[in-house]
């Protein structure tokens, strides 16, 4: 009996630390007659501490902090199948304005190169909040200084970047269309495995955000030869753009958020007001852009989808050029 | 020493009553976060970050090192009480935990595998002390090739795993390999074998760990109504306090279980699980009577126990110097340094280098406290199976289906697991071994893609292996230990014909 | 034991030809190393071949020991059938009913007439591991366990 009480006890301990750190949010909104008629659900298609997660976790906590809508907002993870698990369950709420998911470059690449039958095409675009653009990096022992070195040089030249078929790779392709020197891309597991890489000399230079790069840039360990946005960044003053040395290419990861097809055009403005709140406060561009190295780039809706539909076009090329789908 | 003077100021930062209270309370709520099957480090943290809001940092990071290092600690417990080990690591610790489970030791597989799980800790802590920088610039200079010849390494100790028959071990290998390369592949970006959206990620390992040992030795015991026979619930000190003679049988297990914990540890993905099947090869291999492993052999217990332990800190260095995680743990902790405020990178030492030798100081506490609670802890374990060993098939067999559930929040990974169950059932029938099937699952992304990288590296060529010294070294080394072993076999079976005769 | 051994690496021998057949789909070859398909016919092959080994080495097995044991007793098939029978229709009912009240029902059934304890027996443990494990899972770890959904 005693074991029982003192398992009980242990129990107990247990229940009150998950009582204590529990931070449920108190209280429902006011109830509105119409749209929304209940919390929100925003879903998360990675699992928690994702890009996913930490996005949609600060815009709820933006939109609540700032009171910029009265509803309470849940945060819910559908991980799996990289974004297929999340995008499946919006999706069975068609018609329902209650759900917001977070979209990133996997909206496009996962439909593409799966058999899922959903795509882009199925949800309604609410806006596009912010881009990751890509940097060419080198190690700062290299002998080379400049990209045109790189390009000009008569040396086989390997390059890292995270995955096939990703962005890093697509930016690799199109250099090496636009200058016709023959680059070797590599793919890697993730950015720490390609920053390794890039430490040891594994490889001559690498694709990757200015999240990943920032630190070893500031340290001298790297440096930064280019960058895919149309102008320079403030974050990185000293890095010249793609466009500047002469080689148009502009494409960036990109971070945004969707409703379910078929949701009224009232929830449709709903989102568009609450996402135009949020994306004007100082909050969000320090809590979550500048703290992520993410650069505003803020489009609404219907600009969203014509990005899509452009971002798919992009995809879907690079990777019918590499047979990846056929 | 400069090393030396950091640490004892990381000592002198850290120390204080409260500070101390809570490393104890972290590493307590690890070791048993890290016992329930399908959660660990990544769970233990994640729910102690809230708590730690409104803590000074020092307090906060002292909380989650403990808590981190306990998980790493509880991992042993279900593998050893339940056979269902919670993470690739353990499962050499269920080989020869559970059998003593079996014989009425529980308590002395837990005290023996606490015991040697301290000194592995302890070893790599120091290794990390001393030689992180210099560690890391050797660590840098590994390219696709080196990792993939360590791959190949760790895969061969499939052969000296490999129970009765060699050709059952290789065909469960091969079927783990093929399981390992389900899912989206990074390096050609085609997606192999989705039948259902789920399996666009993979098979989670853990589940099929959870399947293969719990579920399926669920299955056994209903199939015979088994029931463990423990007797009542009692303390008894003697009961899991290694005697000297057990200490001098474990003593150098566990220091060459420590050696090659920290050596491997530090590889990215799988050194921890690597290491834990090399140690355990390794005793095998040198052991007087090999018989007696996979029956209970508690050097087989202790040896892998303490390279898991090993390579935590292993596993840091390459976080703390280069800001490169180097396993899924020390992903989350990547996470909670940001949540401080830190910026993990190449300028962490320089920016936060107290912070940084604050933790390892928590590191070292947190070890020392994790002996003694584990210890302690042990007849709490003990006496709750004890108490529930009549009724275990169901309880364990709603453990695994929660845990399973935990992995990602959705019932695929809960039919993975009863799929594995029913698989694992036959295997135990049949005699066919699970730890190569595991082992595979784990290597064989990594094992593909490494050798795909290096070829790509030399654009087609093989010679890349050869020219480079390191990748080199370890061919050799695998022709040496391949070789030895044929000429010991050769000579074994000469000696049985002689016998025969 | 003998055709029930047998029959597992058949079973197995159907696997190899699924991972042969889904390497056949993919690109053997990229443009300097192997290709995704690659290994998973290489792999197919090798479970083909080793299943064969087996089959050979429990022939073999067999001719030596003459008497072939039981692969299961009857009162244990049954125990077994039943039991994963009741458990997959526990997790079936998960959708209705929720995770943690599915596997309440489960050992009950599972501790009364396959372990053959009293309902008083059953649906205690059933109902006390139950709140241990909603105490330990859904409270303090915080994991959204499916719930009620009628």
């Amino acid at each position: 009996m005693k074991k029982i009480v003192l398992f009980i006890m242990i129990v107990m301990l247990m229940v009150g630390c998950g009582q204590q750190s529990s931070d449920q949010n108190a209280g429902d909104g006011d109830q509105q007659a119409s749209f929304p008629e209940r919390p929100l659900e925003f879903v998360a298609c990675y699992g928690p501490g994702g890009g996913h997660d930490t996005m949609l976790r600060a815009m709820a906590k933006i939109i609540t902090d700032e009171k910029i809508i009265d509803t309470t907002i849940n945060v819910v993870n559908k991980p799996g199948g990289s974004a297929a698990v999340g995008m499946g369950y919006v999706n069975s709420h068609a018609g329902d304005g209650h759900y917001l998911m977070s979209t990133t470059s996997s909206f496009i690449t996962t439909p593409l190169s799966s058999d899922l039958e959903l795509n882009y095409k199925n949800f309604t675009p609410i806006a596009r909040l912010g881009i990751d653009p890509e940097m060419v990096l080198i190690n700062s022992k290299s002998e080379f200084t400049s990209l045109e070195d790189f390009l000009k040089s008569d040396k086989a030249i390997n390059v890292g970047g995270t995955g096939l078929g990703t962005i890093e790779h697509i930016v690799t392709v199109m250099l090496e269309k636009m200058s016709g020197k023959e680059l070797n891309y590599i793919p890697y597991q993730g950015d720490g495995e390609v920053i390794a890489a890039l430490m040891g000399n594994q490889i001559d230079f690498t694709i990757t955000n200015p999240n990943t790069a920032y630190d070893y840039l500031k340290s001298g360990d790297f440096k930064a030869l280019a960058i895919s946005t149309e102008e320079r960044i403030d974050m990185m003053p000293d890095v010249p753009t793609f466009k500047e040395l002469g080689y148009d290419i502009t494409v960036s990861l990109f971070r945004g958020v969707a409703a379910p097809a078929g949701i009224s055009e009232e929830e449709k403005a709903y989102y568009t007001e609450m996402i135009k709140g949020l994306v004007q406060t100082e909050a969000w561009k320090d809590d979550y852009l500048g703290k992520n190295m993410i650069v505003e780039g803020y489009m609404d809706g219907a600009e969203y989808e014509e990005f899509l539909n452009e971002m798919n076009g992009i995809y879907e090329t690079i990777l019918r050029e590499l047979e990846i789908i056929k | 020493m400069e090393s030396i003077q950091n640490l004892l100021i990381g000592f002198n930062d850290i120390f204080s009553v409260y500070n101390m209270i809570i490393i104890f309370l972290g590493s307590m709520f690890g070791t048993i976060v890290g016992a329930l099957p399908g959660l660990g480090p990544s769970a233990g943290i994640a729910l102690l970050i809230p708590l730690t809001f409104g803590m000074p940092v020092g307090s906060a990071l002292s909380l989650l090192v403990g808590a981190y290092m306990g998980t790493m600690y509880g991992g042993r417990i279900t593998a050893i009480l339940i056979n269902t080990p919670g993470d690739a690591p353990a499962i050499m610790t269920a080989q020869d935990g559970y059998p003593l489970m079996l014989q009425g030791k529980g308590g002395l597989a837990l005290g023996i595998s606490a015991f040697s799980s301290f000194i592995g800790g302890i070893f790599g802590l120091i290794v990390l002390v001393f030689g992180a920088p210099i560690v890391s610039k050797v660590a840098i200079n590994f390219g696709p090739p080196e990792y993939f010849m360590l791959m190949v390494l760790g895969l061969s100790t499939i052969t000296l795993l490999a129970g009765k028959s060699m050709s059952k071990a290789v065909m469960m290998a091969l079927v783990g390999f093929a399981l390992g390369m389900v899912g989206s592949d990074y390096v050609s970006g085609f997606v192999r074998f989705d039948f259902t959206p789920e399996l666009i990620e993979g098979v989670d390992f853990v589940a099929i760990i959870i399947g293969l040992y719990g579920i399926s030795e669920v299955f056994l015991n209903i199939e015979n109504l088994v029931h463990l026979k423990m007797g009542k619930p009692s303390f008894k000190v003697k009961e899991f306090i290694p005697s000297i003679s057990d200490i001098k049988k474990i003593t150098m297990p566990t220091l060459r279980g420590s050696l090659i914990g920290t050596l491997i540890g530090i590889l990215p993905g799988a050194g921890g699980t690597i290491a834990t099947f090399l140690s355990y090869a390794t005793e095998k291999k040198i052991a007087k009577n090999p018989e007696k492993f996979g029956n209970g052999a508690i050097e087989g217990l202790a040896a892998p126990e303490a390279a898991n332990n090993a390579s935590v800190p292993g596993a840091l260095i390459p976080l703390i110097t280069l800001g490169i995680p180097g396993s899924g743990g020390t992903a989350i902790m990547l996470g909670a340094l940001i949540m401080y405020g830190l910026r993990p990178g190449p300028l962490l030492m320089v920016e936060s280098g107290r912070l940084v030798w604050l933790m390892i100081a928590g590191l070292i506490i947190a070890n020392v406290f994790l002996l003694f609670s584990n210890i302690l802890l042990i007849p709490v374990f003990i006496n709750i199976i004890r108490m529930i060993q009549k009724y275990l098939s169901p309880i364990v067999t709603v453990l695994c289906i929660l845990g399973a559930y935990s992995l990602n929040y959705g019932m695929f990974n809960i039919w993975i697991v009863l799929i594995f169950g029913v698989l694992g059932y036959f295997m135990k029938k049949f005699d066919y071994p699970s730890g190569p099937l595991i082992l595979s699952v784990v290597l064989a992304p990594l094992t593909e893609n490494y050798f795909r990288q290096s070829i790509m590296l030399s654009r087609g060529s093989f010679s890349i292996f050869l020219t480079r010294p390191v990748s080199l070294g370890i061919i050799l080394l695998l022709i040496t230990i391949f070789a030895f072993s044929f000429i010991k076999k050769g000579r074994n079976s000469k000696n049985q014909d002689y016998s025969e005769e | 034991m003998k055709l029930m051994e047998r029959i597992f690496i058949i079973g197995m021998m159907i696997f190899s030809g699924l991972v042969i057949y889904e390497g056949i789909k993919l690109p053997i070859k990229s443009e300097y190393t192997i290709g995704p398909g690659f290994l998973p016919i290489v792999i197919g092959i090798g479970i083909f071949i080793s299943s064969i080994s087996c089959i050979v080495q429990s022939v073999y097995k067999y001719k030596k020991l003459d008497t072939d044991t039981k692969f299961i007793s009857k009162e244990g098939a049954t125990r077994l059938g039943i039991f994963i029978a009741v458990l997959t229709g526990a997790l079936l009912l998960n959708e209705i009913f929720g995770l943690l009240i599915s596997m309440v029902v489960f050992m009950i059934v599972i501790l009364r007439y396959v372990e053959k304890y009293s309902w008083f027996v059953s649906i205690r443990v059933a109902i006390i591991s139950n709140i241990i494990f909603y105490l330990i899972f859904e409270i303090w770890l915080r994991v959204p366990l499916p719930g009620i959904n009628l």
